[in-house]
């Protein structure tokens, strides 16, 4: 293929993806709930130059690699908020599109499966859907993965810039443990296939193990300490975790590249001689055994995963199309190739438009929580998700998000927020504002839809002063105490 | 020569840091809980005051003595117990550490080799932990490896043989390991000495009948939190385990110059798993094969140089930051100077059953003189108790709580900060914190910064006014 027409077509995918993404982000005004927490961190970082892991206004101490912060930081220095939290990171995600491009080029040495491979990097609704809107770290960690991968299958002649973006990978998040677990996994492999192994290679893997070590702990020693290896993705009793299913992984990586990442990955594990496409192979296959050890949460897991299978399904495109082209259907080739992307676009395009995209708040939601940082200091009682807009917005101590680590034991704070929403009782509710020192309820209309309540049975005039109040949202403040 | 004294020095200086740093701190310099424990039982051998039963612990239980205590007590005599509870473990380690260097002077021929298996077992905190506390640990390891070093010279096989098994006596473990030095070093040697091996083999079974039927020991801590120090354990770094991996599999193609580690590896290895007190000997083959991988990594010809020495250098830095992290850790211990100036009031108070977290339980026996509801020798048979103390701690029912402290009669409560800032209680309103706003059932008899007293039943002993 002409390197012109190549690079024409690269450039359509990666505008076509961007483009994509920024939908999706413009679709809703404000940001995820959970956008939040990395917001109040870059703002933090922007004025006082170092990250927060204590913030005084969360309930609980929070770990977290901040390069992806400071470069927001630094973006925010030139850039107005929107540009650099809705469009520059979307920028950064769609650079997947180049780089699974590169890495195919350099696994397969074919354009035509080059460009397949972009085409499914760029568009796996679980990264999309959960990325487009929520300024994530896995905007900048996924390429970096991406890059030190290419880095990787070329080292003799990039050692120096491999190095370089593992220690910017292992500052961004720790998806570097499964980066170096995937290669070491591809040495097993290569080992129990009784292929030959690259001395350059072994070292690499040796020098990626030390080094991802020694970052994770220097970070995040104390979250090791408190709740092991799941602390790491900070998987918080708070949360709702679901187990690895098949249907989840085929909905959220798209069916087409699911299907040809699966297959090539058992081929190439069981059949070919070709090296090189054992790093992606036992990438994914560490992948998979970390995520069904729930080491992994799954939306990120299902994102990296998706992503490797994407630079190799661009192999199984290719060796479709020219297996076709050996058969009757040869004279129908065109027609199977817009078959083919019209597919691609119904289960891996389209989905991410219509797919119910993670929470936002509403503008009057946001509005109270505004209103509510004119208030006087205190802690404030909202849902779990909301938990991040109370620092964030609202400037307030919050008292429950869905970061708190295993270690805080937040079983008994989720049993109190339940009370809280659905007793009558209001000596029981009274009791439990302050024990917690509660000084703002902020009762939201999503709130009360999730539980099928209207209001909170306790609120009275009494005892509760309704301070502010909208369309999506209320806030009162307690004004009788149980003594 | 020249090199064992540099490295005896810094082996040294290694185990002498925390007291260093806790001088610097003004800080009480004695740290840990079971220190005070053998400090408790040598000033009682001293003293002729020595029971088989300690009446400090509720519904009283045997003493674990050993000929370490007896030791303890003899250097007690010159020194005080304080002092000794701190000089002793120290000679002991670096005589330890000299006997070792001998070793593997002999048994390894490179010098650069020799000295990163130094290196590397001094700097291991397990190593730390055990010669720069009092433990009754110190001193089998000693024994074992002089036993070892003298068994192969000529002159001194029989003293080196009676020295082997004369730690039979510390356990069932030592006897095996006796074992396992004896049959390495006569199948070595191509020598049967039937008679030996089989007077050992007899008291190994006698020690073996012994220890199953009549001795208890305490219960364990769980393997994995322990073994990795930078997880907060007290074994080994992240980075002595992945040098040791490097090791073990560079050093199987030359398993047969490997022999005794490999035997010594295996069976300590299958005592730590049932008995996690035998770690700290678990560091001799542990160094040796880190060693080795740490040796092959910077003598190997690398590929990519700039690989390499970035590699170095990061292990370098790891190491560096695991030990000093662990001895970080280790002068932060306490007790300080707030928790023994609450202890000796309470010394000076009527009688009566302390109840704290069990880590605490040692000092608070050594200090106040009063008996404890339980402390760190947690046997199974304690377990209930355990539970019962868990309950209380958490639990918000006043009743339940009262209840439970009524079953043991426990008069006092003792809190220090680290039980406040995780080891019990996260927030300040958590269970038995939230049942102490209850004036009837509790009162606050001593406070300062970091320490409270409080006070169960009607009793009310003299207060002391509360300072910061």
């Amino acid at each position: 293929m002409k390197r012109r027409v190549e690079a024409g077509l690269l450039l359509a995918i990666f505008t076509a993806a961007l483009a994509l993404r920024l939908i999706i982000a413009y679709q809703a005004e404000p940001y995820t709930y959970e956008a939040y927490f990395n917001i109040r961190q870059i703002h933090n970082i922007k004025t006082e130059l170092l990250p927060n892991f204590s913030d005084p206004l969360y309930y609980s101490a929070h770990t977290f690699m901040p390069l992806f912060h400071y470069l927001m930081a630094a973006a925010l220095l030139a850039l107005p908020e929107e540009l650099a939290f809705k469009v520059l990171p979307n920028i950064l995600a769609s650079t997947t599109v180049i780089l699974a491009f590169l890495i195919s080029k350099q696994l397969t040495k074919d354009s035509r499966a080059a460009l397949f491979s972009a085409l499914s990097a760029g568009f796996i609704p679980v990264f999309i859907t959960g990325t487009a809107n929520s300024v994530s770290e896995y905007t900048l960690a996924v390429p970096l993965m991406l890059l030190a991968l290419y880095l990787f299958l070329i080292i003799e002649k990039s050692a120096p810039l491999y190095i370089a973006t593992l220690l910017a990978l292992s500052l961004t998040h720790p998806i570097s443990l499964v980066l170096v677990t995937g290669l070491a996994a591809y040495l097993i492999l290569l080992y129990v296939l009784e292929a030959t192994q690259s001395r350059a290679e072994l070292e690499t893997v040796f020098f990626s193990v030390i080094l991802t070590t020694f970052t994770v702990f220097l970070f995040y020693k104390e979250l090791l300490l408190q709740n092991g290896l799941a602390g790491l993705w900070e998987i918080s009793p708070t949360q709702n975790v679901p187990s690895l299913n098949i249907l989840g992984a085929i909905y959220g990586i798209g069916l087409l590249t699911f299907a040809a990442g699966l297959y090539m990955t058992y081929r190439t594990v069981t059949e070919t001689k070709r090296k090189e496409l054992h790093i992606p192979a036992g990438l994914a296959l560490a992948i998979i055994l970390l995520m069904t050890a729930r080491l992994i949460p799954l939306n990120p897991g299902l994102m990296l995963l998706g992503t490797v299978f994407a630079l190799i399904a661009g192999e199984a495109y290719s060796k479709m199309l020219d297996y076709l082209r050996k058969t009757h259907a040869a004279r129908h080739t065109e027609l199977i190739i817009l078959g083919i992307l019209l597919l691609f676009a119904f289960t891996s395009a389209i989905p991410p438009l219509l797919q119910k995209q993670q929470a936002t708040p509403t503008p009057n939601e946001l509005r109270a929580f505004e209103w509510l940082g004119g208030e006087r200091d205190g802690t404030a009682f909202a849902n779990l998700n909301e938990g991040h807009l109370i620092p964030a917005v609202a400037n307030k101590r919050n008292f429950i998000d869905d970061r708190i680590p295993a270690s805080y034991e937040p079983e008994q704070r989720i049993a109190d927020m339940k009370t809280l929403y659905t007793t009558h009782s209001q000596i029981t509710a009274l009791g439990l504002l302050d024990e917690y020192a509660i000084s703002y309820i902020v009762f939201t209309r999503r709130a009360a839809e999730e539980r099928n309540i209207t209001s909170l049975g306790y609120i009275n005039k009494e005892c509760f002063d309704l301070i502010f109040e909208n369309r999506d949202a209320a806030i009162y403040r307690p004004l009788c105490r149980v003594s | 020569m020249k090199k064992l004294i540099l490295f005896t020095i810094l082996t040294a200086a290694i185990l002498a840091s925390p007291y260093a740093i806790r001088i610097a701190a003004g800080e009480n310099l004695l740290y840990g809980d079971q220190p005070y424990y053998h400090a408790r039982i040598a000033r009682q051998i001293l003293e002729g005051t020595i029971t088989l039963k300690d009446a400090l612990i509720y519904n009283e239980r045997p003493h674990f003595l050993g000929p370490y205590h007896v030791l303890l007590a003899y250097a007690s005599k010159i020194t005080g117990v304080h002092a000794a509870s701190i000089v002793l473990p120290l000679l002991l380690g670096i005589a330890s550490f000299a006997v070792f260097y001998i070793i593997i002077s002999r048994a390894i021929p490179d010098a650069k080799k020799q000295a990163m298996v130094a290196v590397l077992l001094v700097t291991s905190p397990i190593f730390i932990a055990t010669f720069s506390q009092s433990s009754p640990q110190g001193l089998p390891i000693l024994l074992c490896l002089l036993g070892y070093l003298m068994l192969n010279n000529r002159k001194t096989t029989i003293p080196g043989f009676i020295l082997l098994a004369s730690t039979i006596i510390f356990g069932l473990f030592n006897a095996g390991l006796a074992l396992v030095l004896l049959v390495s070093h006569y199948t070595t040697k191509n020598r049967t000495k039937l008679t030996y091996l089989a007077l050992l083999g007899t008291a190994f079974l006698a020690s073996m009948a012994y220890y199953a039927l009549f001795a208890q020991r305490p219960a364990a801590g769980s393997l994995p939190s322990t073994i990795i120090s930078d997880l907060g354990g007290y074994g080994f770094g992240a980075f002595t385990l992945l040098l040791f991996t490097t090791g073990i599999v560079l050093s199987w193609k030359k398993k047969n110059y490997y022999t005794l580690p490999y035997y010594l590896l295996l069976y300590i290895s299958a005592a730590v798993f049932l008995d996690i007190r035998m770690l700290p000997y678990l560091s001799l083959p542990v160094a040796i094969f880190a060693g080795e991988g740490l040796y092959s990594i910077s003598t190997a010809k690398w590929e990519m140089e700039t690989i390499k020495k970035l590699t170095i250098l990061l292990i370098a830095c790891g190491l560096v930051f695991s030990t000093a992290s662990y001895i970080n850790r280790l002068h932060r211990e306490g007790p300080g100077n707030e928790e023994l100036q609450a202890l000796e009031w309470l010394r000076q108070q009527p009688d009566g059953l302390v109840l704290s977290h069990y880590s605490n339980g040692f000092v608070i026996e050594y200090y106040s003189q009063k008996p404890v509801l339980l402390n760190s020798f947690l046997v199974e048979y304690l377990k209930n108790r355990y539970l019962d103390s868990e309950e209380i701690f958490s639990s918000r029912n006043l009743q339940n709580t009262e209840r439970l402290l009524n079953k043991y009669d426990v008069r006092y409560i003792y809190i220090d900060s680290a039980m406040k800032s995780g080891k019990v209680w996260n927030k300040g309103d958590e269970g038995l914190l939230f049942l102490f706003r209850n004036k009837d059932a509790f009162q606050l008899a001593y406070k300062t910064e970091n320490v409270e007293i409080w006070v169960h039943k009607t009793r009310v002993p003299q207060t002391q006014a509360a300072s910061s």
